[in-house]
């Protein structure tokens, strides 16, 4: 899946941190990890920065060259034509699913720069469906949408909590 | 995924097909939309929506929630998702299992079409020709589909006052062309609705009419407007056509595929039927932009067009006004056509603007 160093599952609690820069855009990468045991919850927090791309001038030639793509008629004539300055500021866009064992468990679709999840049967965050914690191969997916800063740091932790006994 | 099959509060049905206001492209807070699931579906029947469709994007979490009690209190709502890929969002509707879209690319969209499809769900094309990446990302739609014959509809329109935006334009003339080909597939409007936002304004919105064959908003009669290709995108008015072959006096109406290719350009005669329809909503997309306004008072429908291959004019006519009310309602013509699909565009003014109000699917008559 996607570009980027395959990682060997990782116990619980682990903590990444990555630096993602514009070769990285449109990719994505796994990070596995291994719960032992079933757990009350887990939880994710994510966080990436810088969001905003702040180089104003290089926005717009960018802005200016995605339009152009789009077919985007350059003369202004159009009707409702588009604003190039309406689009800024232009900023890095990274999302987060879940799996677990082949279940896919959801999503956090959000443009939030910095993000908490839980995933339990006493509710999960939106975007996660509400499961049960179960020891088993878990995985993370990191979307890479897109970064247009030089470098983009991304940091993600996942801790299990309420670990119960082995059965 | 959830069983996609509700219970609904029973209303006395008909075998009378009945054309009602859908918006078939929503986000929740499940995703980044600003609403609950709850909130989503008030705001639906608020605005005089029959059914809606819940398409968070890359999560079908919001499923849970649209419970019977919910939407017997509301409207009912398509389970969806829609996928939000580096190389394309697709709306899917209704599927009874989840396919993965982490591993679509550029290449096998043929073969996660086909998995969606075999798990009994519906693919839509949402707004192909949104600016992409910096701006929206993954919006432009770049997947090298060959089996367009997976594809079951295709946003003609989307986002705020369609037919002022030249990207509505482009995907009309694409999927145009993909009738060409000989594609059955359905347009729809997508509003891409987030809830509410500031700045949005009152944008004029649209909403796709989905031809319900009992007359009752469900979401398996939805599901079987999309696959029979019932569908008309509006402004606001409804307008639907019939034809009648001179040579029998059989019947087509918008989505059917009948065979009438027998006679080389059949003679054909056409009724048109425009009414008022859905209420311009009042609020915002959830897309800001600096759209024009209006409503129902500014706008007025005047002709209708007949269009066939090649998107040529195959007929047109000025509407007549309706005898009770001066309102134009209604056309009727006779023509002939070799082409082997018709749709009707419904035209007037709008925001001060001669444009397209409506347009609907085709209906088949011939082997393209």
């Amino acid at each position: 899946m996607g570009r980027g160093r395959p990682l060997n599952p990782a116990p619980l609690p682990f903590f990444l941190v990555r630096d993602l820069t514009p070769q990285d855009s449109r990719s994505s990468f796994e990070i596995p990890f291994r719960l032992d045991r079933d757990a009350e919850r887990l939880e994710i927090s994510f966080s990436y920065e810088p969001k905003e791309f702040a180089d104003r001038k290089e926005s717009l030639r960018m802005v200016a060259a995605c339009l152009d793509r789009s077919g985007n008629d350059r003369t202004g004539a159009e009707e409702v034509a588009p604003q190039p300055e309406s689009f800024l500021p232009l900023s890095n866009l990274i999302t987060l699913s879940l799996d677990r064992e082949g279940q896919y468990i959801g999503c956090a679709h959000r443009h939030d720069p910095v993000q908490f999840h839980r995933i339990g049967l006493e509710g999960s965050s939106p975007g996660f469906l509400t499961v049960p914690v179960l020891a088993g191969l878990w995985r993370l997916v990191v979307s890479v949408h897109c970064i247009l800063n030089p470098i983009c740091r991304m940091r993600v932790s996942v801790v299990a909590r309420g670990a119960k006994e082995s059965s | 995924m959830s069983d996609p099959e509700y219970a609904f509060p029973v209303r006395a049905g008909s075998d009378e097909l009945r054309y009602l206001p859908c918006e078939l492209h929503c986000h929740s807070q499940h995703s980044d939309g600003h609403w609950t699931v709850s909130e989503l579906l008030r705001a639906g029947a608020g605005e005089g929506l029959s059914l809606l469709a819940l398409t968070d994007h890359n999560t079908f979490s919001g499923i849970a929630e649209l419970t019977p009690a919910l939407q017997a209190e509301t409207i009912p709502a398509i389970p969806g998702i829609e996928w939000t890929t580096d190389y394309g969002h697709l709306l899917v509707l209704a599927a009874a299992r989840d396919v993965d879209w982490r591993t679509a690319n550029l290449r096998n969209i043929d073969e996660k079409l086909a998995e969606i499809r075999s798990a009994g769900g519906l693919c839509g094309i949402a707004h192909p020709f949104r600016p992409g990446d910096p701006i929206c990302c993954g919006c432009t739609f770049e997947f090298e589909v060959g089996r367009f014959d997976l594809v079951d509809f295709i946003e003609v329109w989307s986002g705020p006052f369609p037919p002022a935006r030249s990207e509505c334009r482009r995907a009309l003339a694409w999927w145009s062309g993909l009738l060409d080909r000989g594609y059955h597939i359905a347009a729809t409007h997508g509003r891409d609705w987030h809830g509410r936002s500031p700045g949005a304004g009152g944008a004029l919105q649209a909403c796709t009419y989905l031809g319900f064959s009992n007359g009752i908003p469900t979401v398996a009669g939805a599901l079987d407007a999309l696959r029979g290709g019932r569908t008309v995108v509006s402004l606001g008015p409804l307008a639907t056509f019939v034809l009648e072959r001179d040579a029998d006096g059989a019947v087509a109406r918008i989505g059917d595929r009948v065979d009438w290719s027998g006679v080389r350009a059949p003679a054909l005669s056409c009724t048109v039927t425009v009414s008022g329809g859905w209420p311009k909503p009042e609020g915002g997309s959830g897309h800001g932009a600096d759209m024009p306004s209006g409503g129902e008072s500014d706008m007025r429908a005047e002709s209708v067009a007949i269009l066939g291959r090649g998107g040529r004019v195959v007929w047109e006519s000025a509407l007549e006004k309706d005898a009770g009310t001066g309102v134009p309602a209604s056309a009727a013509g006779r023509f002939s056509t070799d082409s082997p699909y018709l749709r009707l565009e419904l035209r007037g003014t709008c925001a001060g603007t001669l444009r397209t109000l409506a347009l609907s699917s085709p209906v088949w008559i011939g082997k393209p």
